[in-house]
C-alpha cells in the first residue's frame, strides 16, 4: 500500500455539500445485519425507453449482429441529472445494405424520471450501424462530448452547451471506416487533453460473410470470430483544436487483436495512464506508458494477456478496481463460455496474477457469456463488488436459449467473490436476457450506485439500488483545470479508521459503455472517515480533505498545491 | 497395588470329567483341521477367492478384487481361474500390456479355451479394434451366458475409445435393460453424452449409476469431477464426501482440493493436498485407473504446484511444477505456471522466453479450432486429413491422449489411412523407451503405416 508520508497543505476545495442526499430517505432505517444487494427494475416507472435491434429479420447470420449496443451515463445539460445515451444498432437493406438506426438519448428529470430529446438534441440520426459509445468532455469546456463507434464509421457529437450536439467526427478528423466497438477516452502524453483509443473488430463485410454450421432450423448460424482477420486498433491524439490525429503508430500500437473492450488506468501506478484492451479469442493487450504516451505492449510478460492456463480467451468487458484492498489496481475481464471471467490481481511493477480460480469466480460457473461489466461497492460495505450482463453471441446455443442471467458477485471481503441473485424473484436478476451493455450511476443521489443494462433486441433496464445497509457512502467529483477537466486518471484515496481505499477514475470499462464519472466510497457501519485525497493526473497535484462524517457529496476542483515528491 | 496370583497346579489339575471334555474339544479341532486341509488340498480356498475376485470384478469394485488377488496369491492357493481373473482385473484396469502373457498362462494351465478366446475378444475390443471382432462380439451376444455384461461392457469401451459412438448407443439400451442392477452402462451413457456437451442427461445417468451402486466409484468420482466442472461446488463436495471412502482415494481428494480453490479456501486445499505430494506416484496413478480416469502426469503435484504459486511460494511451485515438466514438456498449463513463477523469483528473461513458447504454441493450437470447424461443415465427409492434422497437433504440442484420439477417429473413418497409421507409430515408439508394452502397438501401426493396409485381427494383441 503506498501511503502519502509528506504532510498536505490543505488547499482549495470546493466542498460543493456534505450532506444527506437521499430525496426519498430510503436508508432511515438501518438493520443491524448486514443485507445484500438489492437492485429494483424501476424502468417502466421512470419512463426511461431505449432499445438495440441488430438486424437480424434479415437472415444473415452477420457476425456483425452479435455485438450489440452500449449505453452512456452522463449528465449532459449539467442540471444535476443524470442522462442516459443508448445507440440504436443498424439493420440491412436487401441484404447489400447496412444501416443506422436512431441513436437514444433520455434526458433525466427530477423524482427520477426520464424524457426522450435525441432528436432535439440533435443526437438521433445515425450514418451508421451503431453499437458503443464513450463520454469525455474532449475539449475541456464543461459539457460532456459522445463518440459513437460502429460499422461504417465513428460518430463524435461536440456537446455545443445548449442542450445540443453536433456531429463533427469529419471535421475532427475522426474519420476512421473500420468496424470499431468499444472506445475509452484518457491523457495519455499528460498534456490535459483526453486522448481516445478505439478498439477495432473483425474483417467482416458483406463480400466476406462465411456460411457457418449452427443448430438452427436451416443448420446455421453466426460464425466464431476466427474465421474473420483482426482489424487494428487506433489511438487518436487530441490536438486541443477539436481535431484528432491518428497516433497509434508512434505511439507503439500493435498489430491484431480483435478489440471488444477497453479500459484506460494507470495499472503500475507511476501516475501515467495504461491501457488494457480485451481481445476476443486473442492475447489480451497491456499497454504501459512511458508517461509520455509511448506505449510498450507488457501483455504476456505482466500476465493479463492470457488466462490461468497460459490460453488467450474471447474477451469482451473490462473494468478496474481494487479488489483486495491492497492499494494496487487489478483487473477484471469479462470471457466467452467454457471459460471463466478472468480477476488480475495487480502484484505491483505491472505484473499480475490470474486469481479467478482461487477467489471464488470460478465458482459462477463457464456457462456465461459475459459483456457490461461495472465494479462499484453496491452494498456500501467497504470492497468492490461486480455487476455483469451476459447473453450469448449465436443464435441457437447448444442449449437453445440465448438468454442468460446477469450476474453479481459480492465481495466478501479481500477479494473473495460470492455469486448472489440482488433482489426478488422475478426481478431482473432472475430473468434471463441476451446482455450487453452495462453503465452505473447514482441517480437519485442517495450514494447507491444504480445500474442501466441494455439488450440485444429489446428494450434496455434501469436498476434502482435499493439495498438496505448499515454503511454509508461519500460521492467524489472531479473538476480539473490543468488535468483533463473530467480529472480522467485520477486517483482518489479515502482514509478510514479500517484502512485506505483507492479509486482511479478510469477511462473506458464495461462493454461498448461509460457509466457517469464520478466516484462513490461505500464505508461500512462503525468505520470513522478521515481523509479524501485526489491525486491529478497532469499536474500531480495532491489535494486532501480531512473528513469525519460520510454520506456526503465533496467536489474537488484542481488548484495550486504542493507537489508530492514521493510519487514513485 | 494389589496381586494378582495364579494357581497354576489348580489347573492342571484335570477331573475325569474335564478331561472328557477336552477331548470333545480336541476331536473338534482335528475334524475341522482336516477339513481345511481336504478343501486346501482340493482347491477349495482358491475356487473360494475366485468366487470372491469374480464377484468383485462383477461389481466393478476393482480394489476390493485386487485385494482378494493379493491374498490368493500371498496364500499360494492361485488357481488357473486365477490367472483369468487377472487378466480380466488388469484389462478392465487398462493395464492391457500385461493382459496377453497372463492369458497365455491360464491357457497353459488349462483353461478352457473358448473362455480364453472371449477374453482376447474382450481385449481387442477394448483397445478400441471393434471393428476386427464386432462379428465375434455379436454372435457371442446373441448366444447369451454369463459374460454377457463384460461382452457389453468392452464392446462399449472400445467404440468410445475411437469415437465410434453410434456403436456404443446401440449396444447400451441393450446392456441395461439385461443387467438391470448393473451401474456401468449409466457411467458409459455418461461418459457419451458429456462428450456431446450433455450435461444434465449425463448427471441424471450417473446419478442413476450410483443409485445402483453407491460403490461404483468410476460413476461417484466422474459425477463429482461433472458437477465440479459445473461448478455447484457444494454438490460436488457431497458426492467426495463418499468418493473419498475408497481406498486409493488420491483421485477423488485432489477434487475436493480444487473445491476447496474453487471456494477460496486456498490454506484448506493446501492442507488436503501437501500428504499426497509424498505419495508414491504409483498409488496416486492407480487411484485415478480406479475411478475410469487415467493419469500419466503428475496431476497432484501440478495441482499443489499453482497452489503454492497462489500462495506466493513461488520456490516450491517451481520445484513442483518443474518435476511435472520432467514427465511431460507438453504440460502447458504446468508450463505456464512455471514462467509465471519464474518471473516472480526475479528469472525475468527465462519466464518471458517460457511465456512467449507457451503463447506461439497456443498460436499454433488455434489451427485445431479451425479444422474442427471445417469438420463440422459438412460432417458427413470424414476429413481424413484434418483428422489426422488435429491428432498431430495434440500429439507434438499438448495432449496426447486427445491426439491418440483424433488419430484413432481418422482410422475409423478409414482403417488404412497411413499418415495416421505413422503418427501412432511414431508415438507408441517414443513411448516404447520408458513403456516396452508400447512396442507392440509401435509395430503394429508401423506395419500398417509401411505395409499393407489393414492388419488382420490377429496380428494386434493376441499372442
Amino acid at each position: 500500500m503506498r501511503t502519502f508520508a509528506h504532510a498536505l497543505v490543505p488547499v482549495l476545495v470546493v466542498l460543493a455539500g456534505c450532506q444527506e442526499h437521499s430525496p426519498t430517505k430510503r436508508d432511515v432505517t438501518r438493520p443491524a445485519v448486514k443485507e445484500s444487494a438489492n437492485f429494483v427494475d424501476i424502468t417502466e416507472q421512470t419512463e426511461l425507453h431505449f432499445d438495440y435491434q441488430n438486424g437480424r429479420e434479415a437472415g444473415l447470420y452477420a457476425i456483425l449482429e452479435s455485438l450489440g449496443g452500449g449505453c452512456a451515463v452522463l449528465d449532459y445539460d449539467r442540471d444535476n441529472q443524470l442522462d442516459v445515451f443508448a445507440p440504436g444498432g443498424g439493420g440491412f437493406v436487401d441484404q447489400m445494405l447496412i444501416v443506422g438506426r436512431d441513436s437514444f438519448l433520455c434526458r433525466g428529470r427530477p423524482g427520477l424520471r426520464f424524457e426522450p430529446v435525441a432528436e432535439v438534441a440533435r443526437c438521433a440520426t445515425s450514418k451508421h450501424y451503431s453499437h458503443g459509445c464513450a463520454v469525455a468532455d474532449s475539449d475541456n469546456d464543461g459539457f460532456a462530448d459522445i463518440l459513437m463507434t460502429g460499422y461504417g464509421g465513428l460518430q463524435f457529437y461536440h456537446n455545443l452547451g445548449d442542450g445540443t450536439f453536433e456531429e463533427v467526427a469529419a471535421e475532427s478528423q475522426l474519420v476512421d471506416s473500420q468496424w470499431s466497438s468499444s472506445a475509452g477516452w484518457g491523457d495519455l502524453n499528460g498534456d490535459g487533453l483526453p486522448d481516445l483509443y478505439v478498439c477495432h473488430y473483425a474483417n467482416w463485410s458483406f463480400d466476406n460473410n462465411p456460411v457457418c454450421a449452427g443448430s438452427g432450423p436451416d443448420r446455421r448460424d453466426v460464425c466464431p470470430p476466427r474465421e474473420f482477420e483482426a482489424l487494428n486498433d487506433t489511438l487518436y491524439e487530441n490536438n486541443g483544436d477539436g481535431t484528432f490525429s491518428n497516433s497509434s503508430q508512434a505511439a507503439g500500437l500493435v498489430p491484431g487483436g480483435k478489440g471488444l473492450g477497453v479500459v484506460l488506468a494507470d495499472f503500475d501506478h507511476d501516475f501515467d495512464t495504461d491501457i488494457y484492451v480485451a481481445n476476443d479469442t486473442t492475447p489480451n493487450f497491456l499497454y504501459q506508458n512511458d508517461g509520455t504516451g509511448k506505449l510498450t505492449e507488457i501483455g504476456v510478460a505482466s500476465g493479463t494477456a492470457l488466462d490461468e492456463r497460459g490460453a488467450p480467451t474471447g474477451s469482451m468487458g473490462t473494468a478496474v478496481g481494487d479488489f483486495d484492498s491492497d492499494g494496487l489496481t487489478d483487473l477484471w475481464v469479462t470471457n466467452f463460455e467454457m471459460e471463466t471471467f478472468g480477476l488480475y490481481r495487480n502484484r505491483g511493477q505491472c505484473q499480475f496474477q490470474h486469481i479467478s480460480r482461487d477467489s471464488g469466480v470460478n465458482a459462477i460457473g463457464s456457462k456465461f457469456v459475459g459483456f457490461g461489466t461495472a465494479t462499484e461497492d453496491f452494498d456500501v460495505d467497504g470492497d468492490l463488488d461486480i455487476a455483469v450482463s451476459n447473453g450469448h453471441v449465436i443464435c441457437y446455443p447448444n442449449d437453445g436459449n440465448a438468454e442468460q442471467l446477469p450476474v453479481y458477485l459480492e465481495n466478501q471481503g479481500k477479494g473473495i467473490f460470492r455469486k448472489i441473485d440482488p433482489g426478488k424473484d422475478g426481478q431482473y436478476f432472475y430473468r434471463k436476457h441476451v446482455g450487453r451493455g452495462l453503465a452505473t450511476g447514482d441517480f437519485d443521489k442517495d450514494g447507491k450506485i444504480d445500474l442501466v443494462f441494455t439488450h440485444l433486441n429489446s428494450a434496455g433496464c434501469i436498476l434502482h439500488n435499493e439495498t438496505v445497509t448499515t454503511g454509508r457512502s461519500m460521492r467524489v467529483e472531479l473538476i480539473g483545470t490543468r488535468s483533463n477537466r473530467d480529472g480522467l486518471g485520477a486517483r482518489i484515496l479515502l482514509e478510514t479508521s479500517a484502512g485506505s481505499q483507492i479509486r482511479h477514475l478510469a477511462g473506458g470499462g464495461s462493454y461498448l459503455s461509460q457509466s457517469e464519472s464520478a466516484v462513490t466510497f461505500g464505508v461500512a457501519a462503525g468505520i470513522e472517515c478521515k481523509k479524501v485525497t485526489v491525486i491529478w493526473p497532469k499536474s500531480g497535484l495532491e489535494q486532501s480533505i480531512p473528513i469525519a462524517e460520510s454520506d456526503c457529496i465533496i467536489t474537488f476542483k484542481e488548484s495550486d498545491g504542493v507537489r508530492n515528491s514521493v510519487h514513485e | 497395588m494389589s496381586e494378582i496370583q495364579f494357581d497354576i497346579s489348580r489347573a492342571l489339575k484335570l477331573t475325569p470329567k474335564r478331561w472328557a471334555r477336552r477331548r470333545i474339544w480336541i476331536w473338534w479341532i482335528a475334524v475341522i483341521c482336516t477339513g481345511i486341509f481336504v478343501f486346501w488340498a482340493g482347491g477349495g480356498v482358491g475356487r473360494t477367492l475366485d468366487a470372491a475376485i469374480a464377484n468383485s470384478i462383477s461389481r466393478r469394485d476393482y480394489e476390493q478384487a485386487e485385494g482378494w488377488l493379493r491374498f490368493c496369491e500371498n496364500l499360494g492357493c492361485s488357481t488357473p481361474e486365477t490367472l483369468l481373473l487377472k487378466a480380466r482385473l488388469f484389462r478392465k484396469q487398462l493395464k492391457i500390456s500385461e493382459v496377453p502373457e497372463l492369458l497365455v498362462a491360464a491357457d497353459a494351465a488349462g483353461v478352457n479355451r473358448a473362455r480364453i478366446r472371449i477374453e482376447y475378444l474382450l481385449l481387442e475390443a477394448q483397445t478400441g479394434r471393434i471393428r476386427h471382432v464386432a462379428e465375434q462380439l455379436n454372435a457371442l451376444l446373441q448366444q447369451g451366458g454369463e459374460d454377457g455384461a463384460e461382452i457389453c461392457e468392452a464392446y462399449v469401451n472400445g467404440a468410445m475409445m475411437i469415437g465410434a459412438t453410434e456403436v456404443a448407443m446401440t449396444i447400451l439400451p441393450v446392456w441395461k435393460q439385461e443387467y438391470p442392477q448393473d451401474p456401468q452402462p449409466y457411467y458409459a451413457m455418461a461418459r457419451i453424452l458429456e462428450y456431446q456437451q450433455n450435461i444434465p442427461d449425463a448427471i441424471r445417468e450417473l446419478e442413476t449409476a450410483n443409485s445402483k451402486d453407491s460403490r461404483h466409484w468410476p460413476s461417484r468420482y466422474a459425477l463429482a469431477r461433472i458437477l465440479y466442472g459445473e461448478n455447484r461446488i457444494e454438490e460436488a463436495q457431497q458426492q467426495l464426501e463418499i468418493a473419498t471412502q475408497m481406498q486409493s482415494n488420491a483421485a477423488p481428494l485432489l477434487l475436493k482440493a480444487k473445491c476447496l480453490r474453487a471456494l477460496g479456501q486456498l490454506q484448506e486445499a493446501h492442507s488436503a493436498l501437501a500428504p499426497f505430494a509424498t505419495l508414491d506416484r504409483n498409488t496416486v496413478l492407480e487411484s485415478f485407473s480406479i475411478v475410469g480416469e487415467p493419469e500419466r502426469g503428475y496431476p497432484i503435484e501440478y495441482e499443489l504446484g499453482t497452489l503454492e504459486a497462489a500462495l506466493g511460494n513461488h520456490a516450491e511451485a517451481r520445484r513442483l511444477l518443474e518435476k511435472v515438466l520432467q514427465n511431460d514438456p507438453n504440460h502447458l498449463d504446468a508450463r505456464y505456471a512455471r514462467a509465471l513463477s519464474l518471473r516472480d523469483l526475479g528469472e525475468s528473461k527465462l519466464a518471458e522466453t517460457e511465456l512467449a513458447e507457451v503463447h506461439r504454441i497456443r498460436t499454433v493450437l488455434t489451427e485445431i479450432d479451425r479444422l474442427v470447424d471445417d469438420i463440422n461443415k459438412s460432417p458427413a465427409e470424414p476429413h481424413l486429413e484434418a483428422r489426422c492434422r488435429i491428432g498431430e497437433l495434440f500429439l507434438k504440442y499438448e495432449n496426447a491422449r486427445r491426439g491418440v484420439f483424433w488419430l484413432q477417429e481418422a482410422l475409423n473413418k478409414d482403417p488404412s489411412y497411413r499418415p495416421a497409421h505413422k503418427l501412432l507409430a511414431d508415438y507408441y515408439d517414443s513411448l516404447k523407451v520408458r513403456e516396452p508394452e508400447y512396442a507392440a502397438l509401435a509395430d503394429r501401426h508401423r506395419k500398417a503405416a509401411d505395409g499393407p493396409a489393414e492388419l488382420p485381427p490377429e496380428a494386434g494383441v493376441k499372442p
